[in-house]
């Protein structure tokens, strides 16, 4: 079974510009990255608290690795797929979180870059390449999740703005946020997908509750928030009064999926790699499983590789990587299953663990119901 | 650190010889099954031998260049979305590797080792008029397939006996990924035709591609044969043994074409419709290259 260190001499992104970006990206994760994350052999010890992670989120927007595709006129630096795609391999090989801000850096921000007003945008976007600002998503609810369409939360047009009642859940770091990209009703009688606008919500408002939800794990990264009363301007409704899903879906199937799945690579990778070269012995009835996860996880970074090629170069990309949420959630359970039915002594704490986590994995960003149903409905072309 | 440079998307050129191969298996018409077939696949292979096609892998064949591994699987796909039985991959693999296959005008195959009998080569198209068979990559003769041994279970593969031809372990990987590419543009048609039986087929007063039990099939047959062309994209590239890519590969692509076959139903389990041709491709292909992928699983550290 290869190693990450094996795999990571491999340049695969074989470009001049690239390979320099890997290697100024390895340097400065070794000098910046806190040294008992980067000691902890493998992604298992890697959960930073809250404050730690808060403070290597300013570590990196003073290192330049926040906004790393952006427009440098936004505070970005310019560069393309591939950097942000070494940078998430990198930092998951350095056991670093991406940080609090990702809702800021792959969804807020880029929504704001496309359909933000020049007014939102030097209000919002420097404040996530700084890391000053961070930000959660208030998308789902408890009536609307594979059935996101379905939202409730109402957004009453009132003097000057909008007023918010309604409830959101499974909205990750809201307790920490200070502003919410939230979807909600507008409109009372339009149809379905015209009836939402997508908001910036100032997290400090009054009539705002945050309270966390505990997981079959028992950690904690999810809340739920309730909005009583809660007034939004009008300029902070992002795009045109009732636009919000379209908006909203544009950025949804940005390309954010191929630089999750290589993320998502790594800690499998290291998944495999505790497998290989510990829980599952030479000779083990497990062994086939281990080859075959082995290889199906290799091919999932193969995959996402292939998927970026396929976006730079200008060709129809959505085939090909439509598959990398399914292929990685699937695989993550699969190789959890099979650490905890290695009963590996020195893991199973590990491995009970991560196996209640992975159950996550094929629920959120899209059910794997629902992702066949995007495979089947926007790329074969079956009827809704 | 090492710097091979890794191409997991075919090249424009690779794209454009795809693209009017595919051309030339749709205006062929050559059906497998039809009375006519002797007269017609003649008929191709001349087309394909006038336009030079059998030759598009040879070293300087391109602008001067030897067109990548990678574009040669981009081509062996598309041809095997038609699946003629004309022996084109197999001769564009011995042409690549050999001077002696090139100075032949009429098609070439080779043989795989036999994993079941010791010294025996199976020669796809063993049968086709005119094929000769290469004994070596290297300072290799054409000799001919065995008469009379044909396994005719594949009508687009027809595979005889032979000798077995001796060839290094890049040629290999090769002969590997092009007879793979072949199948896996076989079960990608049976794919394509599923998805389109699904969206004009109507059962309960809708078409059946509107019940999730059917799209959920048809949305991992596309995962698989999208992987599966991931994997002999990368076996493509050399960096690593391709052994265990090509069986994924090929794996994937016997669950996609069965996938079609239940697709389709009661249609889909009959003769008439052929979608019994490329599935027996997929299965046909298997057993050829078991000889080279037999064991291969043996000697990992896993």
């Amino acid at each position: 079974v290869t190693s990450v260190e094996t795999v990571s001499e491999l340049e695969l992104f074989a470009n001049p510009r690239t390979d320099a970006f890997r290697r100024e990206v390895q340097e400065w994760l070794r000098t910046n990255v806190p040294a008992e994350w980067q000691e902890s052999g493998s992604m298992i010890a890697a959960r930073p608290m809250d404050d730690a992670m808060a403070e290597w989120d300013k570590r990196q927007s003073a290192g330049g690795y926040v906004g790393l595709s952006w427009p440098e006129e936004h505070g970005g630096r310019g560069l393309g797929l591939y950097e942000e795609l070494v940078y998430s391999e990198e930092l998951a090989k350095a056991h670093a979180p991406f940080g609090l801000g990702r809702i800021g850096r792959m969804l807020a921000g880029p929504t704001l870059i496309a359909h933000g007003t020049p007014e939102q945008q030097a209000r919002y976007l420097p404040a996530i390449i700084a890391s000053e600002e961070i930000w959660c998503q208030g998308f789902s609810e408890p009536g609307a999740g594979s059935d996101l369409a379905n939202i409730s939360l109402r957004a009453r047009p009132v003097e000057g703005g909008y007023a918010l009642n309604g409830h959101k859940i499974w909205t990750s770091g809201a307790h920490r946020a200070q502003r919410c990209l939230l979807l909600g009703r507008t409109s009372e009688d339009a149809p379905r997908h015209r009836n939402l606008s997508l908001f910036a919500v100032d997290m400090s408002r009054p009539g705002i509750t945050v309270s966390s939800i505990r997981q079959i794990s028992g950690a904690a990264h999810f809340n739920e928030v309730y909005f009583d009363d809660v007034f939004v301007p009008v300029e902070d409704r992002i795009g045109a009064e009732d636009e919000g899903w379209r908006i909203a879906m544009t950025v949804l199937t940005h390309e954010r999926g191929i630089v999750e799945a290589v993320s998502r690579y790594v800690m499998l990778r290291g998944f495999a790699d505790v497998l290989a070269e510990c829980c599952i012995r030479r000779g083990s009835s497990l062994l086939p499983r281990l080859e075959d996860l082995d290889l199906r996880t290799d091919l999932l970074r193969r995959h996402a590789i292939r998927a970026a090629e396929t976006q730079v170069n200008g060709r129809p990309t959505f085939p090909v990587s439509s598959p990398l949420k399914l292929l990685y959630s699937e695989i993550w359970q699969e190789l959890t299953t099979l650490g905890v039915d290695s009963r590996c002594a020195r893991h199973r704490d590990h491995w009970r663990h991560e196996y209640l986590e992975s159950q996550a994995g094929t629920i959120f960003s899209g059910t794997s119901e629902i992702q066949r149903n995007i495979i089947a409905e926007r790329v074969l072309g079956l009827p809704r | 650190m090492t710097t091979a440079t890794i191409q997991m998307i075919p090249g424009e050129i690779g794209l454009g010889v795809a693209s009017a191969l595919r051309e030339i298996a749709e205006g062929s018409q050559v059906d497998p099954l039809a009375a006519d077939l002797p007269d017609r696949a003649a008929a191709l292979w001349g087309t394909l031998r006038d336009g030079g096609w059998d030759e598009i892998g040879t070293p300087g064949a391109v602008e001067g260049e030897q067109l990548p591994l990678r574009d040669l699987l981009e081509v062996a796909l598309a041809w095997g979305r038609h699946c003629p039985p004309v022996p084109l991959v197999a001769s564009i693999g011995a042409k690549r590797w050999s001077a002696a296959a090139r100075e032949h005008s009429g098609p070439v195959s080779f043989g795989v080792p036999s994993a079941h009998i010791p010294g025996a080569g199976l020669v796809p198209h063993g049968d086709f008029p005119g094929l000769r068979v290469l004994s070596a990559a290297d300072g290799g003769r054409l000799l001919d397939a065995d008469d009379g041994e044909v396994d005719a279970f594949a009508p687009t593969l027809r595979i005889g006996r032979g000798p077995v031809t001796q060839l290094p372990e890049d040629a290999v990987r090769e002969a590997l990924v092009l007879l793979s590419g072949e199948a896996l543009g076989a079960a990608r048609q049976m794919h394509d035709r599923a998805v389109a039986y699904a969206r004009e087929r109507r059962q309960f007063g809708q078409p059946i591609g509107q019940f999730q039990a059917v799209k959920h099939q048809l949305a991992d047959a596309h995962t698989a044969l999208e992987v599966a062309e991931t994997a002999l994209a990368w076996a493509a590239q050399g960096t690593e043994d391709p052994r265990r890519h090509v069986r994924l590969a090929l794996g994937n692509a016997r669950v996609a074409a069965t996938t079609a076959i239940h697709v389709h139903g009661g249609m889909g389990f009959t003769w008439e419709l052929g979608l019994h041709v490329p599935l027996r491709h997929v299965l046909a292909t298997r057993d050829l290259v078991d000889g080279w992928l037999d064991g291969e699983l043996d000697g990992e550290g896993a």
